[in-house]
């Protein structure tokens, strides 16, 4: 018996010779559970069904996680927050105080697709605006054209940390007169594809979808 | 950004390493068990995508056989329960389900060693290459190489045995000059 022989005879026992292939939406939501899962910390076990069901809603607590303590870090300090307060004061403007937000660092945190139903649920200010400056503290301000959700206000500041970067969809920080779509979870930005450029595609779509 | 070419890259393989995998896992278990390893398989290629060769296949189910085996671990020990349970309870004799086609070589591969079983089904049904099986059991090209060739040896000598009892024309083959 030669060996194509033996191949053969051992192809035709072959238990699974052409099984149907999975459907693309399956393939697609496999995709979306193995890759929204933290790829920082292996484990070797295997997961349970109803764990992997929780993968989603753990993924979202690390990422508000994340989100928190990019705040503790970033929150502006004393001295940046009088001067952020005094400035529209001097301009003489005797409109609402701006909102300060922080801008989370970029790089740790790993993202899902970004969804409405997440924006509309998580995000407690969200607007459009175009940055008007950017001062040596890396506070951006920006004028406000729209405000989706949150505090009516005209004024926005960021204090953006010097090694922030790609945390906003597009260029990935802040640029004088650029029109850009944030949204914020407790004076924090929220990255992850739910801030950005005004003009990337589907981010204003998103928006409107969510508020 | 990094993370987006990560994800494009492993979108972009995902999809033959499922079916692949799919297939290697519903010849070797049940379909339970297969998606349960499917899906752990997949975290693992995605968390070591850094570590992936160019030819990521024989590598998937170098990991896919890994997790399976793992699987199987905490399988055998229900299984053992389940052995004691029947010997003090049995159930009712029933007949068996329809013939497979190829008894005989059902029976010959059964006596082999279970590493040269698989050694043969990773040429026969993935259809490996001995380097690529290699990759798959963790050893090198050499010994893959070899150990192929002697289970092809075995079955061989295994279906003869079983040819000859039964009277099947292979059984006068191999005593051929």
């Amino acid at each position: 018996m030669t060996d194509d022989d033996l191949r053969s005879r051992l192809r035709n026992a072959d238990p699974a010779p052409s099984p149907a292939p999975l459907p693309p939406d399956r393939v697609a939501r496999l995709l979306e559970k193995t890759m929204s899962a933290d790829v920082a910390t292996p484990t070797t076990h295997t997961p349970t069904a109803p764990r992997r069901r929780l993968l989603p809603v753990l993924a979202a607590a690390a990422l508000l996680l994340i989100a928190g303590a990019g705040w503790l870090i970033f929150r502006p300090d004393q001295p940046i927050e009088s001067n952020l307060l005094t400035a529209p004061a001097t301009a003489s403007t005797p409109a609402v105080a701006p909102v300060l937000l922080a801008a989370p660092a970029g790089g740790s945190a790993k993202c899902m697709e970004p969804q409405a139903a997440h924006l509309a649920t998580n995000a407690d200010f969200a607007f459009a605006g175009t940055v008007t400056t950017i001062d040596k503290n890396d506070v951006v301000t920006l004028s406000v054209s729209k405000v989706y959700k949150g505090t009516q206000t005209t004024l926005v500041q960021v204090d953006q940390a010097p090694n922030t970067s790609e945390t906003m969809l597009g260029s990935g920080t802040f640029e004088v007169g650029k029109s850009y779509l944030v949204a914020a979870n407790e004076g924090t930005i929220m990255i992850c594809g739910y801030s950005g450029e005004s003009d990337i595609p589907g981010l204003l779509d998103l928006f409107e979808q969510a508020f | 950004m990094k993370t987006d070419q990560r994800r494009a890259r492993f979108e972009a393989l995902a999809p033959a390493v499922i079916e692949a995998v799919r297939r290697y896992l519903a010849r070797r278990t049940d379909p339970a068990t297969a998606d349960d390893v499917l899906s752990e398989t997949l975290l693992i290629c995605w968390r070591r995508l850094d570590e992936m060769p160019a030819e990521h296949l024989p590598w998937a189910y170098g990991v896919a056989r890994n997790c399976l085996a793992n699987a199987e671990r905490s399988h055998r020990r229900q299984a053992r329960l389940f052995a004691r349970i029947s010997v003090l309870d049995p159930p009712p004799a029933t007949t068996d389900g329809p013939e497979p086609p190829d008894e005989e070589l059902a029976t010959a591969i059964g006596r082999l060693r279970d590493e040269d079983a698989e050694l043969l089904r990773l040429w026969a049904w993935e259809e490996l290459a001995p380097a690529e099986i290699a990759v798959t059991l963790g050893i090198t090209a050499n010994a893959a190489s070899i150990r192929l060739h002697r289970a092809k040896q075995r079955l061989r000598d295994e279906l003869r045995k079983t040819g000859g009892t039964a009277g099947h024309e292979e059984s006068t083959e191999g005593r051929r000059p």
